[in-house]
């Protein structure tokens, strides 16, 4: 590689440099590390230190003063803990936590502090956001009004999503929460929604394959992932969501519209209570401290649809949430739930039996997307949610009587066929028309006459039929135009089912 | 902050507690930096305290009764007592220093602590004195000292608050300034 120096620039740059660094004498207020442990450390002094201020060693390791004490400061090591030592000084800043924002971020690996992961050279950016800001105001603010589409049928049908909106994403181990999440990154392509991957105590492995297929996908084009994997410290992965926050509210406050997504919020408070115990902070229930709802309440509340007059500008949140057993009653789980705007609860039993995404509709539910919703979407999917009640109840039902009647049978046919159009294959979203074309066929009973064994195929079918078929073309040039179930929509829609089902039904 | 040290400013906040409740703050500081010579000059004060003494707890009450009785005020008495009936007459140095604090900023009396690169001359240490009775008022402790590491200048230190106009810190300073990562226009954190 030919590498041509510019000895003029270097010097200069030197200078430069050294003009800002060499001050004749030096004031700071100081603390001396009187004990260093688990990545905590004692500091005696630095009495006028504030809440959350940074703090930093002469060789240049960053702390964050979290306990105030009468005689102490409790700091939390944000670098390498080995190289703190008991006698060393930590020096104030005047400064709280910020980390750079902005189109540089974009397609970016990052750690809690901005600092870049990925091997692309440093984060070329002039702004900095401090992590802990601030939620807009209730006057800042509008309903949430715009959809923000998943691209998955389940959610965007039954627990649909509003640009501004936190939805929780709670259920067991290995049902898909986090393809969910990713599927909903890969959605957003063309829709200028800026993306926000935040990892929390994740392993390397994981978060590498999700890279890779971000990046394969085109999707890290709108995609930052904030990394803070299990081998981070704790103080690190509880900044993490804060800074992919700070991040995202760059774009929202811009007019722009960033969805972020807290992978996951479990072991955020792992995390925090693994550090408040170290802080000797007095334990409440399960361990954690007494203010873990306000660590998730002050985060999630910054999500927010901004009014007109601010932009218009849009920080929707979808926060993971881990459960044990199904357990959605436990500590954690029950602050998120009662934090955010709805939950997609996903169940391990419907998983297994290969109902994926294994969303259970019973349970699963979004308070304020409904008015976010397209309305062709709305109106299709009206009676989803009875017949699918109704299927679940049947389908007990059935396991104990072989004798039914004809209505019940067919009441068990159309949930079957429910049932498959919710199916979906991994990240491969659907765009809308899409959705409620199926949808619309799965509600109108028009797949009851086919076959299980042929369900699957028929529903391929009928998406490939809305890009293919003529009736499809003609369908999806009036869903682009107005997206209202009006007669001649319908109309439309029927025939386009009428023309790809036709073949796969029995008799 | 380790077990110790957390013992030790609670004791030191009893002791002092104790001393104001009694009106006895000036004769308890007085057998505060007594019993902090003490330790300093004799070894064998030291390997008293530290060794653990034998006994039952009213046993070594009774040595210390024995050893400081006659010297010290009531108040320090019984609590060097209760110290020894807990085997914690090893915190001496670390309760000193706790209470010292206490008491100096109970008083408002400014910590000075200043070093040179080497031997001050009256005229230097005089000017810092100044500077600091501007700033922080006149009732100051001071503590000096020569440490050529500073190569040439002086470091002081008053409370909390670090001014260093050495030499070896001008040369920290710019060593760290380039050798920090640079963002454009700022630092990252």
């Amino acid at each position: 590689m030919n590498i041509q120096l510019k000895p003029d620039e270097i010097s200069a740059l030197l200078r430069r440099q050294m003009q800002q660094a060499d001050r004749p004498v030096d004031v700071a207020e100081v603390g001396t590390v009187l004990s260093v442990g688990d990545g905590i450390a004692r500091v005696d002094g630095l009495s006028t230190v504030m809440y959350n201020e940074l703090v930093e060693t002469e060789s240049g390791v960053a702390g964050l003063a979290l306990n105030l004490e009468e005689d102490s400061v409790g700091i939390a090591i944000l670098d390498d803990v080995t190289l703190v030592r008991e006698g060393d000084l930590f020096r104030r800043t005047g400064r709280v936590i910020s980390v750079p924002v902005g189109k540089a971020l974009t397609g970016r690996v990052v750690d809690a502090l901005g600092r870049p992961l990925d091997g692309k050279g440093p984060v070329l950016s002039d702004e900095l956001l401090p992590v802990e800001g601030f939620a807009p105001s209730i006057i800042e603010r509008k309903n949430v009004c715009e959809p923000l589409q998943t691209g998955i049928l389940a959610i965007d049908a039954l627990t649909p999503i509003g640009r501004g909106q936190r939805e929780l994403i709670i259920g067991d181990r290995k049902t898909g929460k986090t393809t969910l999440a990713v599927d909903t990154i890969l959605n957003q392509a063309g829709t200028g929604v800026q993306c926000f991957y935040v990892a929390v105590g994740q392993k390397l492995s994981t978060v590498s394959a999700l890279h890779k297929l971000l990046s394969e996908r085109g999707a890290m084009a709108y995609t930052t992932i904030v990394l803070a994997n299990a081998s981070e410290p704790a103080p690190l992965q509880y900044l993490a969501p804060y800074t992919g926050c700070a991040m995202a509210e760059y774009w929202r406050d811009r007019g722009g519209h960033a969805l972020v997504i807290y992978d996951d919020l479990t072991k955020h408070a792992q995390a925090y209570r693994q550090m408040s115990l170290l802080l000797r902070r007095p334990p409440g229930r399960e361990a954690f401290p007494g203010d873990i709802f306000y660590l998730h309440s002050r985060l999630l509340e910054r999500a927010a649809k901004l009014s007109d007059e601010k932009g218009g500008g849009s920080l929707t949140a979808l926060p993971i949430v881990e459960t044990q057993a199904n357990d959605i009653s436990a500590y954690i789980p029950t602050n998120v739930i009662s934090i955010t705007d709805g939950q997609i609860f996903l169940e391990a039993g419907l998983f297994h039996e290969g109902q994926r995404p294994a969303i259970n509709p019973g349970v699963s539910v979004s308070r304020v997307g409904g008015d976010a919703q397209v309305k062709a979407m709305k109106q299709a999917a009206g009676p989803l949610r009875v017949l699918l009640a109704q299927y679940r109840e049947l389908e007990a039902f059935m396991r104990f009587s072989s004798d039914l009647d004809a209505g019940t049978l067919e009441q068990l046919a159309v949930g079957r066929s429910l049932m498959y159009v919710l199916r979906q294959a991994p990240n491969q979203p659907v765009a809308v028309h899409k959705q409620v074309a199926v949808l619309f066929a799965g509600t109108e009973k028009a797949l009851v006459k086919v076959p299980d064994s042929r369900l699957r195929e028929a529903v391929k079918d009928l998406y490939d039929a809305v890009d293919t078929y003529e009736n499809g073309k003609a369908y999806a040039a009036r869903f682009a135009s107005s997206p209202v179930m009006d007669d001649e929509l319908k109309g439309l829609l029927t025939r386009v089912i009428e023309d790809s089902v036709r073949k796969y039904r029995k008799g | 902050m380790n077990g110790e040290s957390a013992y030790a400013r609670a004791y030191a906040r009893a002791l002092y507690g104790s001393a104001q409740a009694r009106h006895e703050v000036d004769g308890v500081t007085q057998d505060i930096l007594a019993l902090e010579r003490q330790w300093v000059g004799s070894p064998e004060l030291r390997h008293f305290c530290k060794r653990g003494l034998p006994g039952s707890p009213a046993g070594r009450a009774r040595s210390v009764e024995k050893l400081w009785g006659g010297t010290f005020t009531r108040t320090m008495v019984f609590f060097l007592s209760v110290l020894a009936q807990r085997d914690h007459l090893g915190m001496v140095p670390l309760i000193t220093g706790q209470y010292q604090k206490m008491d100096d900023r109970a008083q408002g009396r400014s910590d000075v602590r200043i070093s040179f690169a080497c031997e001050p001359g009256e005229e230097e240490i005089g000017q810092i004195r100044k500077l600091v009775a501007d700033a922080y008022g006149p009732v100051m402790k001071v503590a000096v000292r020569v440490d050529p590491a500073l190569i040439a200048g002086t470091r002081f230190f008053v409370n909390d608050r670090r001014v260093d106009a050495s030499l070896a810190g001008r040369l920290a300073r710019l060593r760290a300034g380039l050798t920090k990562p640079q963002q454009p226009g700022k630092a990252a954190s």
